[in-house]
């Protein structure tokens, strides 16, 4: 009942939604960000301007049928301009805040262990770094539970390619992995 | 039906075939082994992958306020589009944009000086009404030197002056 009503006013007023869908996707856009750009002053950066740019079309009365997808692929194109032009420039590559990797060894395991996690980590993330651009965002969304046709929008390709593309992304990963435990 | 690709295994695998192929793929694994075999691969591969980003993928909370400013500033015009791509697709160092905006400096100081120098010329001539003109003496041969100066406006005299410079000495 409230949820058809916040709707009813929604349509209404369609910056009401707004505050809604902020509330839902803004953290999920930023870990995304955050997991591309591995510096969450950047990562939030680009949160605030995908939500930005959406609020500014609702403002100019424009609708737009599937927020999520929407941000996401606003937030991808400015991850992808940012990221090209940082590669471009070779800038210094900067390391995953700890904060923002989950610490998934409790205080109780012992220190060993915590280190095998942290070194496994470090394996992966170098592994993700060697990838290209576009195959992290297709990794990261395909493991944010998006479906095939959402990723396909939000990285801009056919939704035919989109299969052989996530297949090599996740073949490719693999086998940086591989080369990484050598 | 042939052997399963492996990107269509994942598609199965991931739910995103349409009903129709779905029970193909599904047939077709009851009865090829290969195939089965394949797919058991496949399922731990991709388990194994999820798994391996979730390690990484970045778990922070994120509560920032999203402060709705009371005017938002418009869409970016065209003019201000233009000027953020320039911004950020051409950065070139300091140090070469000086240099190269000193040679565009000097290369246009040259240019009007020179415009300048021959609009003086004009003006003598205009103001000499006798038709002189500046000749240059290059390999033995005479060529003007103020080909687009129009001296239609001058009266044709029986004897016109003619400036010559003969190595950098002018003789008149």
């Amino acid at each position: 009942m409230n949820a058809q009503k916040e709707t009813r006013e929604e349509r209404n007023d369609p910056l009401r939604g707004f505050n809604r869908v902020y509330r839902e996707y803004s953290a999920q856009v930023f870990r995304y960000c955050c997991y591309l750009f591995k510096n969450p002053d950047e990562a939030e950066d680009v949160t605030q301007e995908a939500f930005m740019t959406y609020y500014r079309y609702l403002k100019d009365g424009k609708e737009i049928g599937d927020p999520k997808s929407w941000i996401f692929r606003v937030a991808t194109n400015l991850s992808y301009n940012k990221l090209k032009r940082k590669n471009r420039f070779r800038q210094l590559v900067e390391k995953t805040p700890e904060k923002f990797i989950d610490n998934q060894v409790s205080s109780k395991t012992h220190v060993e262990d915590t280190l095998i996690v942290q070194q496994e980590q470090m394996m992966i993330q170098r592994a993700l770094d060697s990838l290209p651009v576009r195959d992290r965002m297709v990794l990261g969304l395909y493991r944010d539970q998006f479906s095939y046709a959402e990723m396909a929008g939000i990285i801009g390709v056919r939704y035919a390619s989109l299969r052989t593309i996530l297949y090599r992304a996740i073949s490719k990963l693999e086998r940086e992995i591989k080369k990484g435990e050598i | 039906m042939g052997c399963l690709k492996e990107t269509k295994l994942l598609q199965y695998l991931d739910g995103e075939l349409p009903a129709e192929r779905e029970t193909h793929v599904a047939e077709h694994l009851k009865v090829c082994r290969s195939c089965t075999d394949r797919y058991a691969l496949l399922q731990n591969r991709v388990r194994q992958v999820r798994k391996k980003i979730d390690l990484v993928y970045p778990k922070g909370e994120y509560s920032r306020p999203f402060s709705i400013p009371d005017e938002c500033p418009e869409t970016p015009g065209f003019g201000r589009v233009l000027t953020d791509w320039v911004k950020n697709s051409i950065r070139i160092p300091v140090p070469v944009l000086g240099a190269f905006s000193l040679i565009l400096v000097i290369l246009a100081a040259g240019f009007f000086w020179q415009q300048r120098q021959i609009n003086q010329l004009r003006t003598d001539l205009a103001e000499t009404k006798r038709g002189a003109m500046l000749y240059r003496v290059v390999n033995n041969d005479v060529e003007p030197l103020l080909l687009k100066t129009d001296l239609s406006e001058f009266k044709p005299i029986r004897n016109p002056r003619i400036y010559v410079e003969r190595e950098g000495e002018s003789e008149l």
